[in-house]
């Protein structure tokens, strides 16, 4: 509502807040949301799953479509499974090796190969071809289903809109909501733990295709027209090569979040490197589930890099020629060691070209490719492989870290509890988070403030960022939670969720500012932000636990580690952003670096910073459902009672008012952002 | 395109052959067992593997599952069994699947007790003899000592994974107890706040069960509560006493007595002590995997096993 000044909408608002809460005081009807509203959607819910489990058996519906589906994709990732782990595993470094470095050189091929026999060191290597294998697989179908999607979306705007919640849905609902119902369409072990991983992976691979292929420029595509090309000639020769940058994100993020969910699909019987960290975590030997742990980082590192190169490759056409490579930093380049290793390994590297070279010429010409030569290569060195009996990473080279990991973290939570029991340490700032700040802060959501004034505020926020449209939105989905009997629970979540994005921002936005402003901490930042992604969040749950006690603090130090990244990452780019000319002529005009820091490049960057402190806020969400596995309370621990208690329809409310409570967060964020970034325009 | 057309035609035909494979029943079906995340159970279905496996020929595959959700799996047929379930995070499930339903089936006990109680690490006791009882738990001081922020003056009694059956709210308040209970929320949580508190040799209650493999790597005392009777347990909101030995059972899936009836009766005579269990765990704390451990106690105990075949 722009008509209105600023100022008077606020105080507006803030009077008709103020109204409400005094009015709700006398009317119970406002102040606690109507049991009676229920919309009773458990018990039906749960008869649906009943019907399923007592007609799995017999109906036409499981014996001629599900089963069928489950039959042939089980026998698809066995095979791949099968092959993995019958091959002797010098033969698969040697195949990766060979198609990274035809795919992009030798860099990525030394990457792939340390990243391959890691896992083997570990003691993981069966464990990891069976997740490779599941994973491989799953993120294939995904692109095979969301590629498509992607451009159906792009070219049909109805379709997008009907696509866009549904997607939200997907991404946002707490896997343990769909684990039973999965489980009970497509069976146990890997079919349905593939399943549950394309469906948490696909929304990135539909949205960034359909994002990619919008952004074509008219300009481009008129050309196209112009010279006379069908639509179908359009889309393959102009659009998708124009959005395979966007696309190939989505290829990446989709790989990224088929790995951050190893761990819950064990839950369903996936096996692989996931059933360690369940295993290692229920006997306390965190050394072990942080072996699997960093196995499965090794293996989204492998994957992405391998995907990105070969997505390069498709973009650039061309062969990148061999310049002799570098393994160390040009500094070095005048010490005499480092000269003759890289001289030994350019050397190596000539001579296995020419032998490429060679086998490729005595080649039949319908065969000769590298491709063939590489496979006749490894055949050949195969054959006394599988003759000796080798298959699987030998156990004896095992060298773990397991045992000075849990020897760190005895230490840590003797020693830094409560250090020399002076009152400072993580026990009594639990104590501190707890008694001032979370107790009060559920206790006021929760009890005080009457749930039509939670609706109001969100109204004031939607109507002032957004349009009546975004309003009525917020509205609907808010009553929405309150008629699934879930606004206690979701005002508990709340609270969690808005203390974890406020410690997020503050200690999120200077740590940004400061890599801004320092190349080494950026640097240094980079991979650290990477590892705390991918890094499966049970791995790190246990010593959260044993530093921090169960309950929510634990779960609010879960959620800070995983979901600072964002921020971070987008306070800094922002403000790199920000223009040069304009951070000169700020200094020209006397500001200190303080004063042009918070007046100019701040503002500037607001709209980045925003878009940050909302990823944040999905990821903190998205975090809740963790949470209630070490003792929080809220939709969290709804959901796993539903899963632990059979009771599929409490899980599935839960699941639902989760998504409806993100959607209103992240729909108002966005409208936000879109404002700031209109004003950083208008300035700029 | 030639090659294409040709790799497809392979490949629909495996997939045929595959089919008729799996659909034309050999002599022998192949047997699925879970195993749930935690030692004792692989090894129970590592033991059944073996033997099945060379006496009575069937192939085996063990699936990894979490125990809630393989009660649809073995109703469904998915998989035929599994060997460690604890009754008494099951009770709704128990009454449905096999009760009401009858698409899971009692498969007899496994053999070994479960003993669901309340534990604290023995240096309390040590220090403090009249902790081993209930009663040393009634006074103001007792509570201080246990207290902790989120219970303020009351002492902190820790709960598992709130969905399994505890009476532990019950039995503090009947007892008269100045404590609060605290969940976890999960047995991982639970055994990590137990784990941290040891190491600084803070006092701490909790609910726990044995065997457990927490009780090799911590010395703890189970504290005594009134003997359990019956009567005790007639109403729940007035239970004052321990709780009832947790009879280990075996679930199989409804269709396998139908699938395989050799399995099906090996599975149901399959009982044993919890010192095969103990001995199995320490064969394993001594380095053993889970199929060596089993190995060796197949190896050592033919006497035993040979009277659970058919």
């Amino acid at each position: 509502m722009t008509s209105l000044k600023s100022r008077s909408y606020w105080l507006l608002s803030l009077g008709l807040v103020v109204l409400l809460f005094v009015v709700a005081q006398q009317l119970p009807q406002l102040q606690l949301f109507p049991e009676d509203w229920n919309l009773g959607w458990r018990e039906p819910i749960n008869d649906f799953k009943r019907w399923v489990v007592i007609n799995r058996t017999t109906h036409w519906l499981f014996l001629l479509i599900f089963e069928p589906l489950s039959a042939v994709l089980d026998f698809v990732i066995r095979f791949v499974e099968d092959v993995l782990l019958w091959l002797p595993w010098p033969i698969i470094v040697l195949g990766f090796f060979l198609s990274a470095n035809k795919i992009s050189g030798l860099r990525l091929a030394l990457l792939v190969t340390a990243c391959l026999v890691l896992m083997g060191l570990f003691g993981l290597w069966k464990e990891s071809m069976q997740t490779l294998a599941l994973m491989s697989i799953s993120v294939i179908v995904s692109l095979l289903i969301g590629v498509p999607l992607g451009i159906w979306a792009a070219q049909n705007d109805r379709v997008d809109a009907i696509l866009r919640p549904i997607l939200d849905a997907m991404q946002t609902v707490p896997i343990f909501v769909y684990l039973i119902p999965v489980l009970l369409f497509f069976g146990v072990a890997r079919v349905p733990s593939a399943i549950a991983t394309i469906v948490y992976a696909l929304p990135p691979a539909i949205r960034l295709t359909n994002l990619g292929i919008r952004g074509v420029s008219a300009d481009l595509l008129e050309a196209a027209d112009a010279f006379g090309s069908t639509a179908r000639q359009r889309m393959r020769k102009v659009q998708i090569p124009v959005a395979m940058p966007s696309i190939l994100t989505g290829v990446n993020q989709t790989i990224m979040m088929a790995l951050s969910i190893v761990v819950l699909a064990a839950l369903i019987g996936s096996g692989g490197l996931g059933d360690v960290v369940l295993k290692s975590l229920r006997r306390l030997r965190v050394g072990s589930a942080l072996e699997a742990g960093l196995a499965i980082v090794v293996m989204a590192i492998l994957l992405d890099r391998f995907s990105a190169a070969l997505g390069q490759r498709s973009i650039q056409f061309s062969q990148p020629q061999f310049q002799g490579f570098r393994l160390f930093p040009a500094s070095w380049q005048a010490n005499g060691f480092a000269q003759r290793i890289e001289g030994a390994i350019d050397a190596l590297y000539v001579r296995s070209g020419n032998l490429n070279a060679w086998i490729k010429s005595r080649l039949p010409e319908r065969f000769r490719s590298d491709w063939a030569s590489m496979l006749l290569v490894c055949a050949v060195v195969a054959i006394p492989l599988l003759l000796l009996g080798i298959d699987n990473f030998p156990r004896d080279w095992n060298i773990g870290i397991s045992k000075p990991v849990d020897n760190l973290v005895e230490w840590m939570r003797v020693n830094l509890y409560n250090i020399g029991d002076s009152g400072i340490g993580t026990g009594p700032f639990r104590d501190f988070l707890i008694v001032q700040i979370f107790l009060p802060l559920t206790n006021f959501l929760t009890n005080v403030v009457p749930w039509t004034v939670i609706v109001l505020i969100a109204t004031v926020l939607a109507f002032r960022t957004g349009n009546w449209k975004l309003t009525i939105g917020v509205v609907l989905m808010l009553v929405f939670v309150g008629l699934l009997g879930m606004w206690g629970f979701a005002m508990d979540t709340l609270g969690q969720t808005l203390i974890a994005v406020v410690l997020c921002i503050l200690l999120g936005i200077p740590l940004g500012i400061w890599a801004s402003r320092n190349d080494t901490v950026d640097q240094l930042l980079r991979p650290v932000l990477d590892l705390l992604q991918t890094i499966p969040i049970f791995v790190y749950l246990v010593p959260v636990i044993m530093l921090f006690g169960t309950g929510s603090v634990a779960g609010l130090i879960a959620s800070l580690v995983y979901s600072i990244a964002p921020v971070v990452r987008l306070t800094n780019l922002g403000i790199r952003k920000v223009d040069e000319t304009v951070k000169e002529s700020a200094t020209a005009f006397g500001s200190t670096g303080w004063q042009r820091l918070i007046k100019v490049e701040v503002p500037l960057a607001l709209p980045e910073i925003m878009l940050g402190i909302n990823q944040t806020t999905m990821m903190v969400l998205a975090m809740v459902i963790i949470a209630g596995l070490v003792g929080a309370t809220g939709l969290g621990l709804e959901v796993i009672q539903g899963f632990a208690n059979d009771n599929l329809g409490r899980s599935v409310e839960a699941g639902l008012a989760m998504v409806m409570l993100a959607m209103v967060i992240d729909r108002i964020a966005q409208a936000w952002a879109d404002k700031a970034a209109e004003a950083a325009n208008l300035k700029a | 395109m030639k090659i294409r057309k040709f790799g497809l035609l392979t490949a629909l035909m495996a997939i045929f052959a595959m089919m008729a494979a799996a659909c034309g029943g050999g002599a022998q079906e192949k047997i699925t067992l879970v195993a749930n995340p935690w030692p004792a159970s692989e090894l129970n279905v590592a033991v059944a593997k073996i033997i099945i496996e060379k006496e009575l020929g069937n192939e085996v595959e063990i699936v990894a599952l979490d125990e809630n959700a393989q009660w649809d799996a073995l109703a469904a047929g998915d998989v035929d069994a599994s060997l460690e379930v604890w009754p008494s995070g099951h009770g709704e499930r128990i009454d449905e699947y096999i009760g009401e339903l009858a698409t899971v089936e009692d498969g007899g006990k496994l053999g070994p007790l479960g003993e669901i109680g309340w534990y604290v690490p023995t240096y309390v006791v040590d220090a403090n003899p009249a902790m081993a009882t209930w009663e040393g738990y009634t006074t103001a001081e007792a509570a201080a000592m246990f207290a902790s922020a989120e219970t303020g003056d009351n002492g902190r009694f820790l709960g598992a994974d709130p969905s399994w059956v505890q009476n532990d709210e019950a039995i503090i308040a009947n007892l008269g107890m100045p404590f609060q209970v605290v969940w976890t929320g999960s047995e991982e949580a639970l055994v990590a706040e137990v784990a941290s508190a040891y190491s600084r040799e803070e006092p701490v209650l909790f609910y726990f069960y044995a065997p457990h493999a927490l009780f090799s790597a911590y010395d703890l005392t189970q504290v005594e509560l009134p003997a359990y009777s019956d009567d005790c347990y007639a109403d729940a909101a007035a239970i004052d006493c321990a709780y009832p030995a947790d009879e280990l059972m075996k679930i199989l899936s409804g269709g396998l007595a139908e699938k395989d009836s050799a399995v099906h009766s090996f599975l149901k005579n399959f009982n044993y002590g919890s010192d095969a269990q103990i001995a199995m765990l320490g064969d394993m704390d001594g380095g053993a995997s889970v199929d060596e451990a089993a190995q060796n106690w197949v190896d050592a105990n033919e006497d035993v096993w040979r009277a659970w075949l058919p």
